[in-house]
């Protein structure tokens, strides 16, 4: 690499600096000597010599020319040593802290500084738990329930339908959109919302040893994007188990699942018989699923067609003899649609399916089935009632009948699709703004 | 002028009675048509194309079939016997799906020997739906038909053969509309279950504008 020249030297200038050097002459070692002799003392001889080499002493020779002439130099300008000892200069501007005062000023301000961070955290973490309370009390995905000590074996006299059609009917007639989601086997359990942050106090940070920090932050096994990706997974199956949940509404067994529907087109031609059906079904619906539950863990899940069946007959007989105590021989109007009920669908569709749930599921399961069902029993049956006749109930709103067709079969059908179809695009319209809301919610989180 | 001898006069009534109840119940008093029974189970058979209709309607025909006579003993048998019986309190329409229940596993068991001659594929897989054929409305309906009509054996055995050929009959007929109604004319809210529905409702009518009247419950 050449070598730079040096900016500062400039060409062809050359300092030129006289080092005066002190020097002995002659005439001084002769006047020292003389001086020793006469018994002057060696600082008296320091004295004359440095005297000498100033010019200020006398000396008898005259004083040699020195080779270099000395620049003649300017005497300096007299200190006023009084005023200088007397004036003390006091700065007005500020005042003068001392450097205590001054750490405790920036302790100060570095402790007013720490506090409006802190509470700007406590905000922001504030709004971050109300967002993740409402996101997992909505989108969570329920704890997951302890399975059985039964053994889940398929009946064996009576083979049950093969293990790939877990869920088939449900699926199959189902009107309401739901994402084929890959739903977990063993559902994942609640994300642990975040530790709120604890006001510290920066201008002291606490030294944290490292085996600490490493224990209390552990190397994540995924990365943040999966971890994002798992989460929105889990609300989207927490959604869809919630809409596969919701029997009243969004998964109604009779308008959505297709089940229960012979009596609901057969029977429920005006209010009084669907009251009576919603009567049966709630009664049927509901202690059918418990008691074939119950039965099922005793028989550790073997025989499931026959428990099913034979639990709603068994409960058909208390069920009758309450029905006909509060309806009489109105009774004999549903026909064969009351008896039938013991092997409808809506009451033995969970014969087909493989895995026991426990009986407090059972009961909750069977309420709310039974409850969607009375729903379209009373809102079908009033239904075709004031078409048919005018009437609801017996109270004449209209006095005439607007379509006598309602009181058939085929306008049992016909009124039945209509209403699916309008039961199914509400129902659409609300699961479609529900995973929109996922997809919002969890779009730009990575958490 | 062909004469037909007195003794088989009986015979020949007894067969055209027959048929004329199977008919009956194939196309007047069809079970899906103009009672609904067995919908559900419709349902669920005409979209599967995974499904086969001959898995579910086979051990269907048997065991309604079976169930008819069965149900028939029961009604003037059993019934008969255990009128005398019962308790004041418990009416014995209270007792009527428990006991056709049974008659209806008992042709079950009696449908799975006979499924034993098919061959092994179809018999499989025909055991399979066996028990979702007998737990369904339309063998047990059937069987609460015949005997609310008083029907004989005969005649219940005839609604009873009817009633299933009808039940496939109106199987395949949803099944082949079904595939029509796949069109994108249709509008989407009506699609799936909803236009299935209106669908069977119009084959309804158009049953009930041939028959002229609406069929005992």
């Amino acid at each position: 690499m050449p070598m730079q020249p040096n900016p500062n030297k400039r060409r062809g200038e050359e300092r030129s600096e006289t080092l005066i050097i002190p020097h002995i002459t002659k005439e001084m070692v002769e006047t020292a000597r003389h001086m020793a002799e006469q018994g002057a003392s060696r600082a008296e001889i320091e004295a004359a010599i440095a005297a000498m080499q100033a010019g200020k002493a006398p000396s008898t020779a005259a004083p040699k020319k020195p080779i270099v002439d000395p620049q003649p130099t300017q005497p300096a300008p007299q200190r006023n040593e009084t005023a200088h000892h007397n004036t003390v200069i006091t700065p007005t501007s500020r005042p003068r802290y001392t450097a205590a005062e001054r750490r405790a000023m920036l302790e100060e301000v570095q402790r007013r500084q720490a506090e409006r961070e802190a509470a700007r955290r406590a905000e922001a973490q504030e709004e971050e738990d109300r967002f993740r309370v409402y996101r997992d009390r909505e989108y969570t995905a329920p704890q997951p329930v302890p399975k059985p000590a039964a053994p889940q074996k398929p009946a064996a006299p009576a083979p049950s339908r093969p293990a790939q059609a877990a869920r088939p009917d449900v699926e199959a007639t189902r009107t309401v959109q739901i994402p084929a989601a890959e739903v977990p086997a063993a559902p994942q359990p609640a994300p642990k919302p975040a530790a709120p942050v604890q006001p510290t106090a920066p201008a002291q940070p606490a030294a944290v040893p490292a085996h600490t920090q490493a224990e209390a932050a552990p190397a994540p096994k995924h990365t943040k994007k999966s971890s994002a990706a798992r989460g929105y997974t889990e609300a989207e199956n927490a959604l869809n188990e919630r809409i596969r949940a919701d029997h009243i509404w969004l998964s109604n067994p009779v308008l959505v699942r297709g089940l229960g529907m012979a009596p609901v087109i057969g029977a429920a031609l005006d209010g009084e018989r669907a009251l009576m059906l919603c009567i049966a079904a709630l009664i049927l619906v509901t202690f059918t699923r418990v008691l074939a539950v119950a039965v099922c863990h005793l028989t550790k899940n073997r025989f499931r067609p026959v428990v099913y069946c034979y639990s709603a007959a068994l409960l058909y007989i208390p069920t009758y003899i309450l029905l006909y105590e509060l309806f009489g021989s109105d009774l004999t109007l549903l026909g064969i649609y009351l008896p039938i009920m013991v092997v409808e669908p809506a009451i033995v569709k969970r014969m087909e399916f493989t895995e026991l749930e426990p009986v407090k599921d059972a009961l909750r399961h069977g309420f709310n089935n039974a409850l969607g069902m009375c729903v379209v029993l009373l809102i079908v049956g009033s239904l075709r009632e004031l078409l048919a006749t005018g009437a609801v109930f017996g109270n004449v709103l209209l006095h005439s009948a607007p379509l006598p067709l309602a009181a058939l079969p085929a306008g049992g059908f016909v009124i039945l699709g209509v209403m699916a179809a309008c039961w199914c695009a509400a129902a659409n319209l609300y699961t479609d703004y529900k995973h929109e809301e996922v997809r919002r919610l969890y779009a730009d989180r990575k958490h | 002028m062909p004469t037909v001898n007195t003794e088989l006069q009986p015979i020949l009534n007894g067969v055209v009675q027959f048929v004329s109840y199977m008919v009956l119940a194939v196309f007047a008093e069809n079970v899906i048509l103009a009672r609904a029974l067995g919908v559900t189970r419709l349902m669920k058979l005409v979209p599967d194309h995974r499904a086969q209709v001959w898995d579910f309607c086979l051990p269907l025909l048997l065991v309604i079939t079976l169930s008819a006579p069965l149900g028939w003993a029961a009604h003037n048998l059993f019934f008969t016997w255990l009128r005398d019986h019962l308790p004041a309190w418990l009416p014995i329409s209270a007792l009527r799906p428990i006991v056709y229940l049974t008659c209806g596993v008992a042709a079950m068991a009696v449908a799975w020997l006979l499924l034993g001659v098919l061959p092994r594929k179809l018999r499989t897989s025909c055991r399979n739906e066996l028990s979702l054929a007998t737990c369904s409305t339309a063998v047990l309906g059937t069987m609460l038909i015949c005997a609310n009509q008083n029907y004989t054996i005969l005649q219940s055995i005839a609604f009873a053969l009817g009633s299933g050929i009808g039940y496939v009959f109106a199987v395949f007929i949803v099944r082949e509309g079904r595939r029509r109604l796949r069109s994108k004319a249709i509008p989407s809210i009506f699609q799936g279950l909803p236009s299935s529905m209106i669908y069977i409702g119009v084959l309804s009518l158009a049953i009930y504008a041939l028959v002229g009247h609406t069929v005992v419950l």
